[in-house]
């Protein structure tokens, strides 16, 4: 019973209902215009790429991620006749996505749309000599976004567990199942545009 | 609610139930001694008393608990769902 307040790990702790649900849908707005603007985007649940060309449909990416990730989770608590509010399903698991909007500052600073080209239009046998001169810079950003990576799932997460309350074990597997189901959702429908 | 002396509930030696083994009337010092259980509300801790207390004055609303807790809706359902099963298995 005895909370510390941490709003970096458990904000899920404070806030909820439309407030949260209207704090999400900005962070979903400002994740997708940030990824845009440097010719990223969120092509899947844990995906984050490069787009060289950008199309304005990649802005609906983390909508489209959020809203599958909230329904399946939704539909995991009617299966288990967990008592939630869709309300707060739906802000807590969009106000999660909220370490998305590092990514795109991290891949701009790093130089990330110049560095991927090259990668991906080198033989693979002349990779190592082509990302030498970057390789401080793929490192320290492949870190970074390894850190928002693990953040963000942290984050949807605990919006998962607070709302539906199940047991440690049993959530930690569903919540993982959770995940693969929605990547591969999220992925077959993102890259089919 | 307002005491500030906890009654205790729990063993501090071996963590187990305490039972009530004498109560007093401060008015005519009669003294009974036996073994009595504690009712299920008061073998609960502190903190879940007082939130029963509070949840009670609320008129049984999550909403105004939030809001007096300063805590998300489902926060303060979780905390009322775990007294609730604390209460079933004692």
């Amino acid at each position: 019973m005895i909370l510390k307040k941490n709003f970096l790990l458990t904000p899920f702790r404070y806030i909820d209902g439309f407030k949260a649900l209207a704090a999400g849908l900005i962070i979903l707005a400002v994740s997708g215009l940030l990824a845009f603007s440097i010719q990223f985007r969120y092509d899947g649940f844990l995906d984050f790429h490069g787009a060289p060309e950008p199309d304005y449909l990649y802005l609906l990416d983390p909508f489209i991620n959020w809203i599958i990730f909230a329904l399946l989770a939704s539909f995991t608590g009617l299966l288990y006749k967990r008592p939630f509010r869709v309300i707060d399903m739906l802000g807590m698991t969009a106000v999660a996505f909220f370490p998305n909007i590092l990514s795109p500052p991290i891949a701009y600073i790093f130089g990330l749309s110049g560095i991927l080209p090259l990668i991906t239009d080198t033989p693979l046998i002349d990779i190592p000599k082509v990302i030498g001169p970057y390789m401080l810079q793929l490192l320290l950003s492949s870190f970074l976004m390894l850190a928002v990576t693990i953040w963000f799932i942290y984050l949807t997460f605990q919006a998962f567990q607070t709302n539906l309350n199940l047991k440690k074990t049993q959530s930690i597997i569903i919540y993982i199942l959770l995940l693969i189901i929605t990547e591969i959702i999220t992925v077959s429908i993102l890259r089919s545009y | 609610m307002k005491s500030k002396i906890k009654l205790p509930v729990q063993c501090p030696s071996c963590d187990e139930q305490l039972h009530v083994s004498a109560l007093s009337c401060d008015n005519c010092r009669t003294s009974i001694t036996g073994h009595y259980e504690l009712p299920p509300l008061l073998q609960l801790n502190q903190e879940e008393q007082a939130f029963v207390y509070h949840f009670v004055l609320n008129s049984g609303s999550i909403k105004h608990m939030s809001e007096q807790m300063k805590l998300s809706y489902p926060t303060v359902r979780n905390v009322l769902d775990g007294i609730i099963e604390k209460l079933r298995k004692n």
